[in-house]
């Protein structure tokens, strides 16, 4: 198995579990630091070479990101940065031709979690702190 | 000769007066619809030269928020140049400027978003740059615009 499978995978599981916590900084953007070293950002991009097919990807919801200038879908993207060093680690794309079908669907599954349990509302941690006082 | 000229007008008076009026209707109402049509075209160029101001102020409150404490808000102000970008060319089609203006300033934006969601502190210059080239060519969008109304208007082309 490869390493970005793995590190994928672990995302997936750890996302799943409620490990991570993913903010969400713009429309279509998620973002979570890893014990302010390594900083996990989810975002999609514009691609004419992968589709993704996905029912998700709703015209009505990303039109502004599928603009009509030989863009036919988006693709999610994930950007691996250092926080310490300010250097980035790896970007691993979803139209990459490298990346093999099992890492895509594995980027698409992420992305789609990421985007439920962002818009899902935070009611564990308010009942936390509710329970705390 | 003229007697009889004389008399050929008196009696198709009525009929030389109804084509002499109907010609003058012809004339009034393409001279009102030319006048109509460049109303509408003014009005189209007003409104287009609106929403092109618009981009042009996303593209700068961007600009302006590409710094590690403003990543947000310029993620948001590019997400709001690109749907209006999208609405533009949906409503006006490439008025103001060529087809491949229009990829190259949507290349810069998406340039400049990936930049801002990599968050290195070196991309934060880096997507300032692409978004001053948005800016210079959304100045030359805002330019042309300005220029066809002065057209318009019946004034010089700047």
């Amino acid at each position: 198995m490869s390493r970005v499978v793995q590190l994928l995978k672990e995302l997936l599981e750890r996302t799943e579990q409620g490990k991570l916590r993913w903010e969400k900084i713009s429309r279509i953007d998620y973002e979570t630091v890893v014990k302010d070293r390594v900083r996990f950002t989810l975002s999609l991009v514009p691609t004419t070479k992968r589709f993704t097919g996905r029912a998700r990807f709703t015209p009505d919801k990303y039109l502004p990101y599928m603009l009509t200038f030989k863009v036919e879908n988006l693709t999610p993207v994930l950007y691996i940065v250092d926080v310490r060093e300010d250097r980035e680690i790896a970007r691993i794309s979803g139209d990459d031709p490298n990346l093999d079908r099992e890492c895509v669907e594995l980027l698409e599954d992420l992305y789609e979690m990421v985007e439920k349990q962002a818009q899902e509302p935070d009611l564990e941690t308010a009942f936390q702190v509710l329970k705390e006082t | 000769m003229v007697s009889e000229v004389l008399k050929w007008f008196a009696s198709n008076w009525l009929t030389l007066l109804s084509v002499a009026l109907t010609v003058l209707g012809t004339i009034l109402t393409f001279i009102g619809y030319q006048r109509t049509r460049r109303a509408s075209e003014a009005l189209e160029l007003v409104h287009a030269y609106r929403d092109a101001f618009r981009i042009y102020e996303s593209a700068l409150k961007a600009y302006w928020n590409s710094h590690k404490h403003g990543r947000k808000l310029a993620l948001s102000a590019i997400d709001e140049l690109l749907a209006e970008c999208e609405r533009y060319r949906k409503r006006f089609k490439n008025e103001g400027l060529q087809s491949y203006e229009w990829e190259e300033l949507i290349k810069w934006v998406w340039e400049a978003r990936s930049n801002l969601v990599s968050g290195k502190a070196g991309d934060y210059h880096k997507s300032q740059e692409n978004l001053a080239y948005c800016a210079t060519i959304l100045r030359r969008l805002i330019g042309s615009l300005e220029s066809k109304l002065d057209q318009l208007a019946g004034g010089r082309r700047q």
